[in-house]
């Protein structure tokens, strides 16, 4: 049998590379890919429906807000039909809010695990980013398949995986931010709940930001765009249909994006020191 | 096989923050650094281990041996000094860990092979070794919660010994399963030191690390006491063992653990009539006493509890004396003794160690390793107390001194 070349570990008390590193990781891919299989069939291996469930959520979500806040927003001059609206919106909210909130979860669950065990504590937050993602894409396919038949769709959608790493690194961001202080402060799982909330009506999941505006000073619009989410939202929207405008203060948008990966990524390595240094 | 190191260890360390320090209130910390006390675990380690050899890892409770093993197994972070592994490290710390109930055998064994740092190609070859070996073939397919304890043990350990890992570590897995199971294991671990595999090894049971270690380690109180050959190191770590206990008396010990609001300070056996006595028969009725003091207030004696375990000469488990939770309440102030009156003793001829205990409210306040040491004689119906988990009814009482 062929053996592979023994590494070399060094363990130094010194040592403090981050443990997003691609040299940590790799060794353990296939433990990644067991940790978002392991997600997927304790999710749906004991469902009826199973991997039905993926496209039935984004159908029910989409019916529900369409029946709450269709009747409360103008239609009016609407480019597209309302339930298409919610539903480009919702697919990347969800990703986002399913992810974020269930990486609050992430370090307690899996702490029986670390005492016993080492892994790169990296590839927890990276599983749920991969594990989330499928039911990203298949929200995707329904709005591009909607959009086709109702005829709203742009050609700029070809150009939307040019744009995809934006989303992946904001969730990316807070995924990384959310697990790190869960991790360390409980309280951080009463409070995510109502952050979420809050998140979701200050996007423009059901209704367009343009219905806030008229009542908002600049720097209020701004205020509003420092939510990533906001212009990940107004940016896939631009994309995919015809008759959406795209406000450079989408620009606010991706930077803060682009900080949170890079910040979250830094806090969670600290963090894991932290834990990893009282097991 | 050429002579190399498979192991380096230079100047190593662990500190650990003082337990309770770390508030889990995010407000509170927000406001408050967490303060930075902290006790050493382990302090200036250096040793080397060749390649294919099989180091056993000895010392008294506390002294270290599980931190050294978390830290090799990068469970936890030195706070000093450096470690060289020649190649990946596969902890057999605790079996079973990374199991997911609801999910089926097979996904257990690969989950868990990913988990000790196997691809799936490599668990997939051995997928047949490790059923065979575990002998759960007809459940694989089943969810591992429908799995006895059992079955359950046996899979975990299956997947862990057929690990490709150079470097083993083991940590007192021969006290799983039953007895022709562990005789399994036993050989198994034998088989991995002679096809090569670099075996560490922390055990109470002295006969194994002498049956299969050609080096030991001797760790006290974090300090490396010894390095070498398994039969020097053995000796001289149960001489020590032997010494300290007999050397000072119960009040005079000082490597004690617990928060210190009790503390024993003698314990002693005596017949029915009131004799100290140093040997007990297995036929005849004693009493054990043990003398406390200390200024933890009358409220909290109240939720005292006393716990003594038995060791016999190879440092084995035999069997412990509880009071659990509802125990008489001790007398209010000042110094009292707890009295147990048994009906015979329960245990083999030969010599023993008793370890005391004292938790309040379930958190420990005092503990003494090795607090009493006496020899068990057989009496004359000896036989008739031999029968496994026959639990006897012992008599529990505090007085005032």
């Amino acid at each position: 049998m062929k053996t592979e070349p023994s590494a070399h570990i060094v363990i130094d008390a010194n040592d403090r590379s981050s443990s997003f590193s691609w040299q940590k990781i790799r060794p353990y891919a296939d433990l990644l890919r067991s940790f978002v299989l392991r997600d997927w069939k304790v999710r749906f291996g004991q469902t009826r429906l199973g991997f039905l469930w993926m496209i039935l959520q984004p159908l029910i979500t989409a019916s529900l807000l369409t029946l709450v806040f269709g009747l409360l927003v103008q239609r009016g001059n609407a480019p597209i039909p309302y339930p298409l609206f919610v539903l480009s919106g919702w697919m990347g909210w969800t990703f986002f809010s399913s992810a974020s909130l269930q990486s609050v979860q992430l370090i307690p669950q899996y702490q029986a695990m670390m005492r016993k065990v080492y892994f790169p504590k990296a590839i927890l937050p990276l599983s749920k980013l991969i594990g989330l993602l499928p039911e990203f894409c298949i929200a995707l396919l329904m709005t591009l398949i909607y959009g086709a038949v109702s005829g709203s769709l742009s050609i700029r959608a070809l150009s939307v995986p040019l744009f995809f790493p934006l989303l992946l690194f904001f969730v990316f961001g807070t995924v990384a931010w959310f697990s790190a202080l869960g991790g360390g402060y409980r309280d951080i799982q009463q409070l995510a709940p109502y952050t979420f909330q809050m998140l979701f009506f200050l996007s423009p999941v059901a209704y367009p930001f343009g219905l806030l505006g008229q009542y908002l000073p600049e720097w209020g619009k701004v205020l509003l765009y420092l939510n990533p989410m906001a212009g990940c939202i107004d940016l896939f929207r631009y994309l995919l249909f015809d008759g959406f405008e795209l406000h450079s203060r989408v620009l606010w948008s991706a930077a803060v994006a682009l900080v949170l990966a890079v910040s979250g990524a830094h806090k969670f390595a600290r963090e894991e020191r932290k834990w990893t240094e009282g097991l | 096989m050429a002579n190399r190191n498979a192991i380096e260890v230079k100047g190593l360390g662990k500190d650990y923050p003082k337990a309770g320090r770390r508030s889990d209130f995010f407000f509170k910390e927000l406001f408050r650094r967490p303060e930075t006390e902290s006790f050493t675990a382990l302090d200036g380690l250096d040793f080397s281990l060749e390649e294919g050899k099989t180091l056993g890892i000895v010392g008294s409770n506390g002294s270290g041996k599980s931190t050294l093993l978390k830290i090799f197994s990068r469970v936890t972070l030195p706070s000093r000094g450096q470690i060289r592994l020649s190649g990946r490290v596969a902890p057999l710390l605790e079996v079973g860990t990374g199991f997911h109930p609801d999910l089926s055998g097979r996904d257990n064994v690969f989950l868990n092979g990913s988990l000790l740092g196997m691809n799936r190609r490599e668990v997939q070859d051995r997928l047949d070794e490790i059923v065979a070996f575990s002998g759960v073939e007809e459940f694989l397919d089943q969810p591992v919660k429908n799995y006895s304890s059992g079955m359950y043990v046996r899979l975990a350990f299956a997947v862990a010994a057929h690990l490709r890992a150079e470097i083993m570590l083991v940590d007192e897995v021969l006290a799983v399963g039953d007895l022709a199971f562990q005789q399994k294991c036993l050989k198994k671990m034998d088989d991995l030191s002679q096809s090569g595999r670099t075996v560490l090894l922390v055990s109470h049971q002295l006969e194994n690390l002498l049956k299969l270690c050609d080096q030991a380690l001797w760790i006290e109180k974090g300090r490396q006491q010894m390095m070498g050959p398994t039969e020097e190191v053995a000796t001289a770590y149960r001489r020590h063992m032997l010494h300290q206990a007999a050397e000072q008396t119960v009040a005079e010990r000082t490597d004690r653990r617990g928060s210190g609001a009790l503390r024993l300070q003698e314990l002693d056996l005596f017949g029915l009539d009131g004799k100290t006595l140093n040997s007990i028969r297995t036929d005849e009725p004693f009493r054990l006493r043990m003398k406390i003091d200390g200024e933890a207030s009358a409220e909290d004696r109240a939720a005292l509890r006393v716990q003594l375990n038995f060791y016999d000469q190879n440092e084995r488990f035999t069997g412990s004396l509880d009071s659990g939770q509802d125990f008489p309440l001790p007398p209010e102030e000042g110094p009292f003794s707890v009295q147990m009156e048994l009906p015979c003793c329960p245990l083999y001829a030969g010599s023993y160690w008793a370890t005391a205990r004292l938790l309040l409210d379930g958190r420990p306040a005092d503990r003494v390793e090795s607090a009493l040491r006496f020899d068990v004689e057989t009496g004359k119906d000896a036989w008739t107390h031999r029968k496994s988990g026959m639990r006897h009814s012992v008599q529990w009482k505090s007085v005032k001194e």
